[in-house]
This record gives structure tokens, sequence and C-alpha cells, in this order.
């Protein structure tokens, strides 16, 4: 079991994520926006973060720049959320150290995989 | 009777009333709270099976299929909303699984019946769940929905028939957005999710031999081909860049720099002795999108234009093409590269 941090201000999209993750065996910690995403980093320490990359306030990207500052969050797994219209922010995203990321709407099946794929690497 | 008598009768009638009113609304409201509680105690447990439906493991998704489509009307009512909003945020098996509760649950004839109400939010909400249910056999009912007596019930029409990605769905949006240029936005955005199959459309209509009002769609079509970028497209685009609808050609520009063809860059040159200012600014954020030797050499002669926003334009686009594009610009004397590079260092301090 892992402590996944999941970020996205569209409640549908972070209660499917939050519903898909937690019936895999995942603790879950879920907020809406970017700066309480960099918040629950520091303070909870998960082993995982799905951001959503348009989120208000702090962006995904941002969220990603500060997070990767932190030196005991620089190894932290994070999987980017993004429309399909925003795939060019996908290499913003792989710059400021986003490990994957995923299109939405996404399939269940592709983000469980994907969670999977990048735990075990990092374990 | 005294005139102090009937003012007061008249105030204790008009006390009653206001005491009637007050009483009503907050029974009114109670009883509101009260649906509300209960819609809330019902939803509950049963969201956590439209959840299941969505993201479950089969033997999970089998019985929360089971438990959706034996749910009571009262049931289906407390989270039918929340239901349609989930749709479009799944892809795939999920999402058509979450499609077939819906239909199972009479949501089809309950959506088509939206569509004839007096109400325009109801007929709007009617062509949005047909658009969800995406059952080919109502798409006829969301194409009526582009002469919607209301703007937006034709805005939402024409996003919904973004599930229906026929040619003859297609054409009729374009003919739509082409006749009442509002829908524009909305028209590129349901092209954007139907990509591949409404970019051949496009295409066609790049092709038509030009007169009129076939401009304005042919400009559509131009935005419409840059956005799904489909390449094939590029030489219908640049066909488009010898008429002299300047609107047609700035669209085409636009589209070509989306493509990114570099066999472009010859057409796109050819626009920098264009008269109109606006299709030679066009032509040099092209030429920054398709970048390459000769894109740089196009946006170091457009440094000189004789029109500033021109001028500006290739500055910007130099700026944006890394080193090779900011030599270009700290060697040049014209005075919008001297602006270019100040601003950009005043964003790098």
């Amino acid at each position: 079991m892992a402590r996944i941090l999941v970020a996205d201000d569209d409640v549908d999209i972070r209660e499917l994520v939050e519903f898909k993750l937690t019936t895999m065996g995942h603790e879950i910690v879920a907020v809406g926006d970017g700066a309480a995403a960099i918040d629950a980093c520091m303070a909870q320490k998960p082993d995982l973060a799905v951001l959503d990359v348009m989120m208000p306030g702090v962006s995904g990207l941002d969220a990603i720049r500060a997070i990767r500052a932190e030196p005991s969050l620089a190894d932290l797994p994070v999987i980017l959320l993004t429309a399909r219209a925003q795939e060019s922010d996908v290499e913003t995203g792989f710059d400021s150290g986003a490990d994957d990321y995923i299109t939405k709407p996404f399939s269940p099946r592709e983000l469980a995989s994907r969670v999977q794929a990048l735990l075990s690497r990092s374990r | 009777m005294t005139i102090g008598h009937i003012g007061y009768w008249a105030a204790v009638t008009v006390g009653l009333g206001c005491l009637v009113v007050v009483v009503s609304l907050i029974v009114i409201r109670l009883h509101a709270d009260r649906d509300e509680r209960r819609t809330q105690e019902l939803r509950t447990p049963l969201w956590r099976d439209v959840l299941m439906l969505g993201v479950g493991e089969p033997d999970e998704v089998d019985a929360a299929n089971r438990t959706l489509l034996a749910l009571s009307p009262e049931e289906q009512a407390a989270i039918e909303d929340d239901t349609f909003a989930l749709v479009p945020k799944l892809r795939g098996e999920a999402r058509q699984r979450v499609r077939e509760v819906l239909r199972a649950w009479g949501s089809v004839d309950r959506a088509r019946n939206s569509t004839t109400s007096p109400s325009p939010v109801r007929r709007a909400r009617g062509y949005y769940r047909l658009g969800v249910l995406a059952l080919p056999e109502r798409r006829d009912d969301v194409l009526a929905g582009l002469h919607d007596r209301d703007f937006t019930a034709r805005r939402t029409a024409m996003l919904a028939l973004a599930s229906f990605p026929e040619h003859a769905v297609i054409e009729e949006m374009l003919l739509a957005a082409t006749v009442e240029p509002r829908l524009r936005h909305d028209f590129l955005a349901a092209v954007d999710q139907v990509g591949g199959p409404a970019a051949d459309v496009m295409v066609e209509h790049l092709r038509r031999a030009t007169s009129g009002d076939l401009d304005r769609e042919r400009r559509l079509a131009a935005e419409a081909v840059g956005l799904v970028g489909e390449i094939d497209a590029v030489s219908s685009l640049e066909g488009c860049l010898v008429e002299d609808d300047d609107e047609l050609r700035i669209a085409a520009l636009q589209a070509l720099g989306a493509l990114g063809s570099p066999s472009s860059m010859i057409v796109v040159t050819a626009q920098l002795g264009a008269s109109s200012p606006d299709v030679r600014q066009a032509a040099m954020v092209a030429a920054g999108k398709i970048g390459g030797p000769s894109g740089l050499m196009l946006l170091g002669i457009g440094l000189g234009d004789k029109d500033v926003e021109v001028a500006r334009a290739a500055a910007g686009a130099l700026r944006r093409s890394g080193a090779s594009g900011r030599s270009i610009l700290a060697t040049s004397q014209a005075p919008v590269a001297r602006e270019a590079l100040a601003l950009a260092a005043l964003r790098a301090s």
C-alpha cells in the first residue's frame, strides 16, 4: 500500500482517481488546488503524486517545481493529468520534473498501470 | 365606517398577508431541505456504484451494473445528473458502460422530450444529454438543435454533435458556423474533439472553388484543419495563399504554422510581399512556428518591415526560436530587435 496525493480542481475527476486508487488498496490524500498539493506533499510525504496541470492559483507545473525544490521530495514520482488540448504543456511538465502523464478523459486501467509502474520503479 | 377603521383593517390584512408569505417561504424551505437531505442519503451509496461501474474490476463492474439497473425511478433521479456529468470524463469501455446504464434508465426519451420544451434551458440540457448518450438514432434530434431559436441551445447542440462524427453531421456543423459566426468557437471545440473524421471534411471544403459566402466557410475549414493537425491538408492550405481574401490567407497561414511543415516555407515567404500588414504578420508567426533556417531567414527580413507590428511579430518569433533566433536579434540594427532583447532580459531578471 502506498500513500498517494491526488490534486485536481474537478471534483468528479478527483473522486474517480481517488476511488480507483483506493480500490487498489492505496491511501489517498485528495486536494483541490496546487497550493494545497504543495502543502500536502510537505506535510504528508506521499509515495506518489497525481497532479492536474490546469488548477486555479498554483498550476500543476508550478506545483512540481516547488515540490522538486524540496530536497526530501526531489525523487517523488509525479504523474500529470492533462486535457488533450494541453498536451503541449507535457514537454514543460517533463522539464519541470514530471515522470509520466495521462490525458483526460482517462482510462481507469491506464491510470492503474501507470501508478503501479511508477511505484514499483521508485521502490 | 371611519377612515381609521379602514386603515386598521388594511393594516391587519397586509400584516396577515406578510405572515402567510413568511410562513409559506419557511415551509417551502423546510420541504426543499428535506428533499435535499433525502436525495443526499440516497445518492451516497448509489454514487459508489456508479464510480465502481466506471473504474472497478470486472466482477465489481458486474455487481455495480446489476445494482444500478435495478434502481427505482427515485433512486435514479438522485444520481442521474451526476452520472451524466461523469460520462465525458471517462474513456473507452468505462464511458460506454456508464452510457448503457443511463440509456437503460430511459434517459434517452427524457432527453429527447426536453429538446421540445418551451424552456431554452431544458432544450439545451436535452441536446447536451443526447450528445452524452451518443445514440445514432437520436442524431437528427441534436442536428435540429443547430436551428433552435435560442443561441445557448444552438451552442450546446453544436458541442453535442461531436458525439456523432459522421461526414453529413460535420458538414452541417460547418455550415451552421459559417452562417452564424458566433458559433465559431463551439464549432472549433467540437471539431477538436472529433479529430480525424472532421479533418477530411475540412480538406474537401478547402479544395472547393472560392466565391462569396464560401470564403467564410473555407476560413473556418482552414482554422479547423490547423487545430486537428491534419498534415495531408498542407497543399490545400498552401493553395489558399493565392486567394484574394486576406482573412482566408491569414487562417491558412495560422493553420500552416500549427502544422509546421517545412515545405510550406516557400509559400509563407511569398506572403512577405502581401499588401496587408495583417497577412504579413500572420506569415511571421507561421514562420516562427515552422522554424528551420528558411524560417529564421524570413523572420530576419521581417525585422525591417515598414509596419511596426509585423516587425514586432518577427522579433517575438525570433526570441522564441532559441539561440539562433536570439543571435539574429543581437546582430540586427532594427529597433524592434533591441526591444525584444530588452524585454527578454527584463523577464529573465
